[in-house]
């Protein structure tokens, strides 16, 4: 690993030819978006009020153009970005919808929109020193202090910072800084053990099976009631990828786009003929919560809940994910 | 506010063990700093995690629509402005009298958190002090009093006390002088074009979540016009003239139904000030046809009737 | 405004529309600025439509009926009238440039009138500064 006095140079050195995206203050709300400068960045926030998808993963995305039958590309130029700063909670949602718009195998469905942003950024994660009371990735396989799935990833130490290049990506990119080696990098397994220490614990072990028997439960309906179905829990969520897709047109022109969804909508699996599979609260809040902590680990191998936190504080009536999977583990029937 | 707490939990406990109603839906701790939490009570055992909120901008009547054709009988505890709410949906038959049991209360008026975000920043945590709340953020320390985490809509209240209910909590509030409107009067002197600028400024962070339209009890169309696919009124997406004519149109739809509860703004994820559109609409409703929501549980909706001289002085 | 103003026109069948027409056969000259849209009753123009017209470059929007008390179908004008006091209210709120948005009640025998009311209406039209007010953005590729 190496080491920095200050992380100034490392960004000065990366945003030579990229542009850097962190969070940044608007109001009194930070989100990340596009930095002029290191100054813009606001370092101690640890989360912002959404995550960093919609750099990959617009919340507004035009597909194509079309006009009669004919296509027509969308001309957006997709830029080289340094995602700056990113915690490791964001860093594996990002990974996780990788994995989904980036299927492997002959059959497996490559999103080329998602994977043009992604190709293109580098990814600058950082370890969080001071978790904050609505974190819980410690319960679900994350930690403070994960690294993987970063470019280049950031520990803050006593008179400086420890650097690590986890890809071959994040090493070309420091090539040029000026940098001290360091050897010994004991004091992060203390560091890191301290941070984990902060965070709330909850035991989701063997999650993924315990909610496969709770399918006919009625555990459900207990819990869904004071949802709203409001959708903003899967807008600030890290990894949820839902989009729905829309066609805006005047006479024989116009655009295909898609938008974030949300499977909590009443019509989100509203059909033509009216339909609906899911017509109750009960029935969307055990879609949400299996999709999360049981259909995604058997799929990718991962919870897709990444313990961010940020939808029981986003949402509008404060129901807590972690507190739901909780009553989950502990239900009997 | 510890005794509405306790009062409330006496009379939740009360229609409970009375098995007047199957359960009851009020207000519990939230889980994050200052958040509201609405919870479904249904056994005497859990009446204790009933609380009188000091965050609580959200309008319980908002998950009746639900139980209209159900057959359960709901317990509801219902501020000045829920329970005018209550009387809206009764008028439109979204639910039936006779299966509630309302709680009322005699509000005093609620605390924000989008003002306390706005005012202080990052919370991390919060800290009841009386007078004022002391939050840890990001950037330090910063304590702020009650009165400047009043909301505008609970400033501009003039319906304290419930106008309908079973039982009354809480002392009786004396309402303040003027009609609560001073607002849109000032915002009117500004020229058009400033205002217009202050729609499609507010209106560029919408990103369409629709926490506003959920959280709205009134707002609650099985089919609402933006999802219509024939005809298509709105597109989908975040072009500014779409943004500004969904929440235009969403709250012309309020129209003599709105009762300035605050839910919608509180809801909404990025902060838009749509509070500012909504007073306006109830001023509207009130000068014009001397209407205000949920206050005359006889009274026509305004849209649904007439009077033989209403103003048409903006008619060639 | 340099070009002829275009100004989309719901005139209720009964009435504006049949005094429209009696402007015509009574040769009255008036602008040609309007595109005329045929409708059952005033109370059929949803506000939604008034704004979907400035959506789709509209310059200016005119919604005309029966005389209160006239509707062919009995109350429909007077439902309408209050529809369009609080449309027009909250356009007028958010900063519509006034002139852009007009009523009028004309009855099927006031030919004079509606060719009145489009000079009036066509002159507020003009003197709007900025008729790009609620025009949607389409940045779509020429080719």
């Amino acid at each position: 690993m190496i080491k920095l006095k200050n992380l100034k140079s490392l960004y000065d050195h990366l945003s030579k030819d990229r542009q850097v995206i962190g969070l940044k203050k608007e109001g009194n709300r930070y989100y990340y978006r596009p930095l002029k400068s290191y100054d813009e960045w606001s370092s101690d926030v640890l989360l912002g009020n959404f995550s960093p998808k919609d750099h990959f993963f617009p919340h507004d995305e035009t597909l194509f153009y079309f006009k009669a039958q004919k296509l027509i590309e969308s001309k957006e130029e997709i830029k080289p970005a340094v995602l700056w700063g990113v915690r490791p909670c964001d860093i594996a949602g990002i990974g996780e919808l990788e994995r989904m718009f980036n299927q492997k195998g002959e059959e497996g469905y490559r999103d080329p929109y998602f994977m043009e942003r992604f190709d293109k950024t580098l990814i600058v994660g950082l370890a969080c020193t001071e978790p904050w009371p609505g974190c819980f990735c410690t319960s679900v396989e994350g930690s403070p202090y994960k690294s993987e799935g970063a470019d280049i990833f950031i520990y803050p130490i006593e008179g400086g910072y420890l650097i690590e290049t986890p890809s071959k990506k994040g090493e070309a990119a420091i090539e040029g800084l000026d940098v001290e080696e360091v050897s010994d990098v004991s004091q992060l397994e203390a560091d890191r053990r301290r941070a984990e220490s902060k965070i709330k614990k909850y035991a989701f072990e063997g999650i993924e099976d315990k909610l496969k028997l709770m399918v006919d439960s009625n555990f459900w309906d207990w819990i869904h009631s004071p949802c709203i179905g409001c959708g903003t829990c899967a807008f600030v969520c890290p990894s949820c990828h839902c989009f729905d897709i829309n066609d805006s047109s005047r006479g024989a022109r116009g655009l295909r786009s898609r938008q974030w969804d949300s499977c909590l909508y009443e019509g989100y699996t509203l059909e033509t003929s009216g339909h609906n599979p899911r017509p109750s609260g009960s029935q969307r809040w055990r879609q949400r919560l299996m999709h999360k902590f049981s259909y995604f680990p058997q799929v990718f191998g991962s919870y897709q809940c990444l313990g961010c936190g940020r939808c029981a504080r986003a949402c509008p009536v404060n129901i807590n994910i972690a507190e739901i999977a909780k009553k989950a583990m502990e239900w009997v029937e | 506010m510890s005794s509405m707490t306790d009062a409330i939990r006496e009379e939740a406990r009360k229609i409970l063990s009375d098995g007047k109603v199957d359960f009851v839906i009020g207000y519990a701790e939230g889980d994050t700093p200052i958040q509201a939490k609405p919870v479904f009570i249904s056994r005497v055992e859990d009446v204790d995690k009933l609380v009188w909120p000091s965050f609580g901008l959200v309008n319980l009547a908002t998950y009746l629509s639900r139980y209209r054709t159900s057959k359960d009988r709901i317990g509801i505890v219902a501020k000045g402005c829920d329970s005018r709410s209550i009387v809206a949906l009764l008028k439109e038959n979204q639910i039936d009298r006779d299966r509630l049991f309302i709680i009322g209360v005699n509000c005093p008026g609620m605390l924000s958190r989008q003002v306390a975000r706005e005012k202080a920043g990052e919370i991390i945590a919060a800290e009841n002090k009386g007078e004022t709340w002391s939050f840890t953020t990001v950037e330090g320390n910063k304590e702020v009093s009650c009165f400047e985490l009043m909301p505008s809509n609970c400033a501009a209240c003039r319906h304290h006390a419930p106008v309908i209910s079973d039982v009354v909590v809480g002392d009786p509030i004396t309402e303040p002088d003027g009609d609560g409107y001073d607002s849109v009067r000032e915002f009117e002197k500004k020229s058009a074009p400033e205002r217009y600028q202050y729609l499609m400024s507010e209106m560029s962070a919408c990103i369409r979540c629709y926490a506003c339209r959920q959280a709205c009890p009134t707002c609650n169309c099985d089919e609402c016009f933006v999802d219509i696919t024939q005809p298509r009124w709105v597109d989908k997406g975040l072009e500014s003239t779409d943004l500004a004519i969904w929440q235009l149109i969403r709250v012309y739809h309020q129209a003599g139904r709105c009762v300035d509860c605050g839910a919608c703004e509180e809801a909404c994820p990025m902060g838009v000030k749509l509070l500012w559109l909504t007073r306006k609409m109830n001023f509207i409703v009130k000068e014009r046809f001397g209407f205000e929501a949920g206050v005359d549980p006889e009274a026509l909706p305004p849209l649904a009737t007439y009077e033989k001289d209403d103003s048409q002085e903006f008619i060639l | 405004m340099d070009k002829e103003p275009r100004i989309l026109a719901f005139l209720c069948n009964w009435c504006s529309y049949a005094g429209a027409d009696l402007a015509g056969t009574s040769r009255i000259q008036y602008p040609t600025t309007l595109r005329v849209l045929r409708v059952p009753c005033s109370a059929r123009v949803n506000p939604q439509f008034i704004l979907k017209a400035l959506q789709e470059g509209a310059d200016g929007v005119l919604v005309s009926g029966c005389h209160p008390g006239d509707c062919h179908y009995l109350e429909g004008n007077y439902y309408a009238r209050r529809k369009f006091a609080a449309m027009r209210d909250l356009l007028e709120y958010v900063g519509l440039e006034k002139g852009r948005v007009r009523f009028s009640w004309v009855s099927a025998a006031e030919g004079g009138k509606f060719a009145e009311v489009v000079k009036e209406v066509t002159n507020g039209v003009k003197q709007v500064k900025d008729t790009t007010q609620f025009l949607k953005k389409r940045d779509w590729p020429v080719e």
